[in-house]
């Protein structure tokens, strides 16, 4: 059904038909007619694993949750398809109190799992009793493209971090067990960070009673590098500087899907990439464009540096018109029929590119401001160590001028991350800026900060500074068209997740990285999961089938525990696009994030 | 120091002094430092929206940030005022000057301006 997710060696439509399965056989086990309700965080995501047709086909009406519903009166049953969260429930009794006396049944299926607390939530007000079935539809992991699944779930690192809500561990490690259950047992497990041990450890202890994990030979994922986000709060904050990256920062991407306001497009246009879950929502005026790989064009523009696209896009635009001529002139009719079929490819190309050309200029109006390039220098400035252990000029004239609070607030953690903890003056004196102009509300967002991990003291070690030089996180002569290393994503930073997983690659890569990363915060582990040998169950070492191995690539999945950039995804992919390193990435993550959504996740209350 | 989350919430002057406890107890001398400055700074903005009254008709002073209420009193001329908030508050120099250019630029004082 959804094409752009096959093609790899980890074929994600497996997990898609899945999770699309799952959902038919729960709809098709309750009788008589239905209504849908989905809770508006939902509508998107369900995009991802199903489409509206599966509804549609089945006299299926769909409705978004709200506090009024309006239900035709000759259905018979109603279907909630929620997140498991408290303050919905209450909602959702209101609509069995207004509506329950007429005969009808209600369902509910929570996403990923039902929760004892929302159960008891619906028994205490009395309405548990009208539920005709409570399901649950475990979709952990959804599939974003051929190489991504994702969770979905913004607020990952703040409700693990801020506020001890730990499910989305817990989840992940479902999602990881579940995977294995389709893809194979994972040999090799390599990992870093308090919150990523955690979701091992889980995985374990889940997988524990499934024995045929253990039996036959190792699946098609050959090995887990679970990163904690914690341990690289720097590249989250940083200006992404990749095409897709650059869309996510200044319009925001949702599932795939661009929304932006119509009247940049040419109104032919409208309607052709229409997205009937987003229409959902119900935005007039915008114009929803599919982003991921199986998009014309895309797959080739979105992981490179903007600077390069804007020069691809104006060689593919003149490639495209030299097509379109060269045939105007043919005029035999055998060549005019080739060139009618050719012409609707060309036509489609077209589009795509006339849509690019658009969001590129729309950027490119954005990234030309003066205040955008200050902001890239400050954030270089600090990646680079320079002045780190005084308070920013910089960050003092934008406090001083009043600029948006969360851009301050980023370029402070930024320097806090690159120095490894600030010096108790600065950071006092950046308090005492901050309460001054924004007043002192402005103090409990710095302390949620705080508590995230990204604001605090400076400590003996300097992490960061060491590692930029080991680890080569900056390097000084990058280029960012045709580049031959991943730090082009920033420009010339190399994203500290990233060139983990890259130097793990090496052989006994893991082994010397150990090493090097124990000022990181969180334990290294790692771990094997071997095939289980006769009755004693002896374990072994590493699989014999590897080595011969050597010629296929190997699969590697790569788990970020709290979310992870679109940056950070350009740079897996251009490693495993590079030959001599024989790999290919699938990357799991809680939720796509940049530094706005980041930011604001952490700083709300 | 957690409980200031409730606190805040209804952003009593009353309350001021108990959340400066609460950090002094926290060990965080800058937090209490600004909260007992905050204190001083309401009571100053009743006194000036009183004072200002007769003159600018009636200017809502209070909660604003220090910050504000430099801005606020530049705008409205009172240059003296805004000066002795930034000596009683220890504004640094340079976020003042800010706020003088700017609100010369609004007043299309050039002239002044020059003078730097």
């Amino acid at each position: 059904m959804f094409s752009h997710l096959k093609s790899q060696r980890v074929n994600l439509q497996l997990l898609q038909e899945a999770a699309h399965n799952e959902l038919v056989q729960h709809l098709e086990r309750i009788e008589g007619s239905k209504v849908v309700v989905l809770d508006k965080a939902l509508v998107l995501p369900l995009g991802l694993v199903t489409e509206v047709k599966v509804f549609t086909e089945r006299n299926i009406k769909l409705i978004v949750l709200s506090g009024e519903l309006d239900v035709p009166k000759d259905v018979t049953n109603i279907i909630y398809i929620v997140r498991p969260q408290v303050s919905l429930m209450d909602q959702v009794g209101n609509h069995v109190m207004k509506l329950g006396q007429q005969g009808r049944q209600f369902h509910i299926f929570f996403v990923p799992r039902r929760s004892c607390l929302c159960e008891k939530q619906l028994e205490n007000k009395g309405y548990l009793s009208s539920f005709g079935s409570v399901e649950e539809l475990s979709w952990n992991f959804l599939p974003l493209d051929a190489d991504v699944v994702s969770m979905e779930l913004p607020h990952a690192y703040r409700d693990v971090t801020i506020d001890g809500d730990t499910t989305s561990l817990y989840q992940a490690a479902m999602g990881l067990v579940q995977l294995q259950r389709l893809y194979g047992r994972i040999p090799k497990i390599y990992g870093k960070g308090v919150q990523a041990q955690r979701v091992w450890d889980h995985a374990k202890q889940l997988a524990i009673n499934e024995k045929s994990l253990y039996n036959g030979d190792k699946g098609a994922i050959d090995q887990l590098i679970l990163l904690d986000r914690g341990i690289d709060l720097l590249t989250p904050l940083a200006t992404q500087l990749t095409y897709e990256g650059l869309i996510d920062e200044l319009f925001g991407i949702q599932q795939n899907k661009l929304m932006m306001p119509a009247h940049h497009f040419p109104a032919s246009n409208i309607g052709i990439a229409g997205d009937s879950f987003a229409k959902l929502l119900g935005f007039p005026n915008t114009k929803i464009i599919s982003l991921h790989s199986g998009e014309e064009g895309y797959s080739e523009l979105r992981n490179k540096h903007f600077n390069e696209v804007i020069r691809l896009l104006e060689r593919k635009v003149k490639e495209l018109n030299i097509e379109m001529n060269k045939y105007s002139r043919e005029h035999s009719v055998r060549q005019l029929h080739i060139f009618v079929d050719k012409l609707k490819i060309l036509e489609e190309e077209k589009r795509a590119m006339s849509q690019h050309t658009e969001i590129a200029t729309l950027i490119q109006t954005q990234v030309n401001e003066y205040t955008f390039a200050e902001d890239v220098a400050a954030e270089q400035e600090f990646m680079v160590c320079a002045d780190i252990d005084k308070t920013s000029v910089y960050i003092e004239d934008q406090i001083a001028r009043k600029n948006e609070l969360r851009n301050v607030l980023r370029l402070i953690c930024l320097q806090c991350a690159a120095a490894s903890g600030l010096k108790e003056k600065v950071l006092n004196s950046y308090k005492r800026d901050l309460a001054q102009v924004y007043g002192l509300e402005v103090l409990l967002t710095v302390s949620n900060l705080e508590k995230a991990g990204l604001l605090y003291p400076q400590t003996e070690s300097r992490s960061y500074a060491v590692l930029r030089k080991t680890l080569r996180l900056t390097v000084e002569d990058s280029v960012e068209v045709e580049p031959k290393d991943i730090s082009y994503v920033h420009s010339f930073y190399a994203p500290l997740t990233t060139r983990l997983v890259e130097l793990s690659l090496k052989p006994l890569g893991w082994q010397s990285l150990k090493s090097q990363i124990t000022n990181l915060p969180g334990p290294t582990f790692e771990d094997f999961q071997a095939q289980l040998i006769g009755i004693g169950g002896r374990h072994v070492g590493t699989t014999p089938s590897e080595g011969s191995l050597l010629h296929v690539p190997r699969v590697v999945l790569v788990c970020f525990v709290g979310g992870c950039t679109f940056a950070e995804i350009a740079a897996l992919r251009f490693l495993a696009a590079q030959e001599d390193n024989h790999v290919e990435f699938v990357v799991a993550t809680t939720n796509i994030i940049n530094k706005h959504t980041f930011l604001d996740s952490v700083m709300g209350s | 120091y957690h409980f200031l989350n409730a606190i805040e919430s209804n952003a009593l002057e009353s309350n001021l002094s108990l959340i400066a406890n609460s950090y002094t107890q926290g060990r965080r001398a800058v937090e209490a430092e600004l909260c007992t400055d905050t204190g001083r700074l309401l009571k100053l903005q009743k006194a000036l929206t009183t004072k200002h009254n007769s003159v600018h008709g009636h200017i809502p002073f209070y909660g604003m940030s220090v910050h504000d209420t430099m801005l606020q009193l530049l705008r409205m001329g009172e240059q003296k005022e805004a000066e002795k908030i930034k000596s009683d508050f220890k504004v640094p120099d340079r976020r003042y000057w800010w706020l003088r250019i700017r609100t010369l630029a609004e007043n299309h004082k050039w002239d002044d301006l020059e003078k730097f």
